[in-house]
């Protein structure tokens, strides 16, 4: 078995790259040729891999299998990380294709790539803070989380908060907008396995590509959230400890598919355009919708606070939860058993957070954090 | 299998692929690579034309010809809902092997780009 990140491959069949280095050869009138040496290019090449229903560790479907090798052009090489025939490093992959014979038990595919030895080249996310957000509220300082496995090492930085989730502790790291976050740990295949992002269509079968239907039950979950989209309304769960009852949200889904879908964020977007992300490290889930003039979260609980841009309240059990709203428009309200925004513009899109604030974060700090997330990109350094 | 409402009766294989495109970058200390956004995936079915598998029992020569013209419909005529493929194909090539081996099966190609539904024509579900 193969894992490419958290890409499970039954097999790979053969392996075939090479480096290359371009020389370039002047002849001169007054004196012998010469050669010039350029740079070594990346090492390339292609794999070959079979994929098989019956060998596979999560027992996925050939088309969850097909779906997760196609959706790889799309990711970055640094959710690849590899340990294959004595290779260890990240891949970036520019094309893979897939070739299924419906009378065989096998199917096979082929990948493009591009090689980043590790011991050359590290992975690292860019905290990036949209700057178009700060005009509504007056929200200072400008700082946001970004999360990652307790096991994971990020070069020159000491983790502020450490949360548990359902796949291990989880560090998070304050940062401004900027900043760069360089990572590396023992084992770097595992470090893209634990606390991600994961899409699943309603029918249990994981979504890795950024093309594919989802309905009715499907859900996008972190290790510290989970949302389960149900048609008429979505049902939120949150990890402390154990998985507990978030209430619903009462936004209508339907058939939609992720037109982000990586490891560290995934936006869901439905055919009536309502729509919802979560972020990596993060216990909350952003809702975007359009056509509403009011947001319900349906919850039995009791209000803590209301500020300009939060609402803090409690459920039942005593957990803090955060309702964070971008845009000036609009009226909190509350009461025993719901939460929301109201007097919202039905011709204008929106954002809306939900989050859980875990112990130990402040709810004042913790809310500035929801209301600067944002999408981080990755890079390799 | 149907593309819209053309019947490929003998499905052999399909081979589906996306790529990006990659520019490599060299620089004096490493060399680090900048991948684009991904292409519009690319499709390629393999199957067979015969008579007694049609549903309507159509001769070959009028599944050739009804299979060509799939190159002169529009992507939002062309749904396919078949194994994992839900969306819609923009059908660049038919290839029909005339090569006179059988009289009773024909071989056909057919190579298209994928548009995924509902991220391309939401309101034409397949």
């Amino acid at each position: 078995m193969t894992y490419f990140g958290d890409i499970a491959i039954p097999w790979v069949s053969e392996k075939d790259t090479s480096v290359t280095k371009e020389v370039i050869e002047k002849n001169f009138v007054d004196k012998a040729p010469d050669v010039y040496e350029l740079n070594t290019n990346l090492e390339s090449g292609s794999y070959s891999i079979v994929l098989n229903e019956q060998y596979h560790p999560r027992n996925e479907s050939f088309e969850e299998q097909h779906d997760a090798v196609l959706s790889m052009p799309s990711r970055h090489a640094s959710e690849f990380p590899v340990d294959v025939g004595g290779d260890i490093g990240y891949i970036d992959v520019t094309s893979s294709t897939t070739t299924s014979t419906p009378q065989q038990e096998i199917d096979e595919g082929e990948i493009s790539i591009y090689f980043y030895e590790s011991d050359e080249y590290s992975p690292a996310v860019k905290s990036i803070l949209d700057e178009g957000r700060f005009s509504n509220f007056v929200v200072e300082p400008v700082e946001s989380l970004i999360g990652f496995p307790s096991f994971i090492n990020v070069v020159g930085e000491t983790s502020d908060y450490t949360i548990p989730s359902e796949d291990g502790d989880i560090d998070l790291y304050i940062v401004t907008s900027g900043e760069v976050l360089e990572f590396n740990s023992a084992d770097i295949v595992e470090a893209e396995q634990e606390s991600i992002c994961r899409l699943f269509d309603g029918e249990d079968n994981r979504v890795y590509s950024d093309s594919k239907d989802i309905h009715f039950g499907s859900n996008i979950e972190n290790s510290l959230i989970d949302i389960t989209f149900n048609g008429n309304s979505s049902s939120i769960e949150y990890y402390s400890g154990s998985w507990n009852d978030l209430g619903q949200v009462e936004l209508a889904s339907d058939y939609g598919y992720a037109s982000d879908n990586s490891n560290d964020f995934i936006t869901v977007e439905f055919i009536n355009d309502n729509g919802a992300s979560i972020y990596r490290g993060f216990p909350c889930v952003e809702y975007n919708f359009e056509g509403e003039s009011t947001f319900t979260h349906t919850l039995d609980g009791s209000l803590v606070s209301e500020e300009d841009y939060y609402l803090h309240y409690q459920n039942t059990l005593g957990d803090d939860m955060v309702m964070v709203k971008k845009s000036s428009d609009g009226l909190f309200f509350d009461s025993s058993s719901a939460f929301g925004v109201e007097q919202l513009n039905t011709s204008k899109e929106y954002n809306i957070f939900i989050g859980y604030v875990p112990d130990g974060i402040p709810v004042e700090d913790y809310a500035r954090y929801v209301y600067y997330l944002d999408k981080t990109p990755r890079t390799m350094i | 299998m149907f593309i819209g409402d053309i019947e490929l009766p003998i499905v052999n294989n399909i081979e589906k692929g996306g790529d990006s495109d990659f520019t490599e970058i060299t620089s004096n200390v490493k060399n680090v690579g900048v991948k684009h956004e991904k292409n519009v995936e690319q499709v390629s079915i393999v199957g067979y034309l015969n008579q007694e598998t049609h549903s309507n029992s159509l001769s070959l020569g009028e599944q050739k010809d009804q299979l060509k013209s799939l190159k002169n419909k529009h992507k939002s005529e062309n749904s396919i809902n078949y194994r994992k493929f839900k969306g819609h194909l923009l059908v660049e090539e038919v290839n029909v092997v005339e090569d006179g081996s059988s009289r009773i099966v024909k071989e056909a190609e057919i190579i298209a780009r994928y548009f995924p539904w509902p991220k391309y024509f939401p309101d034409n579900q397949p």
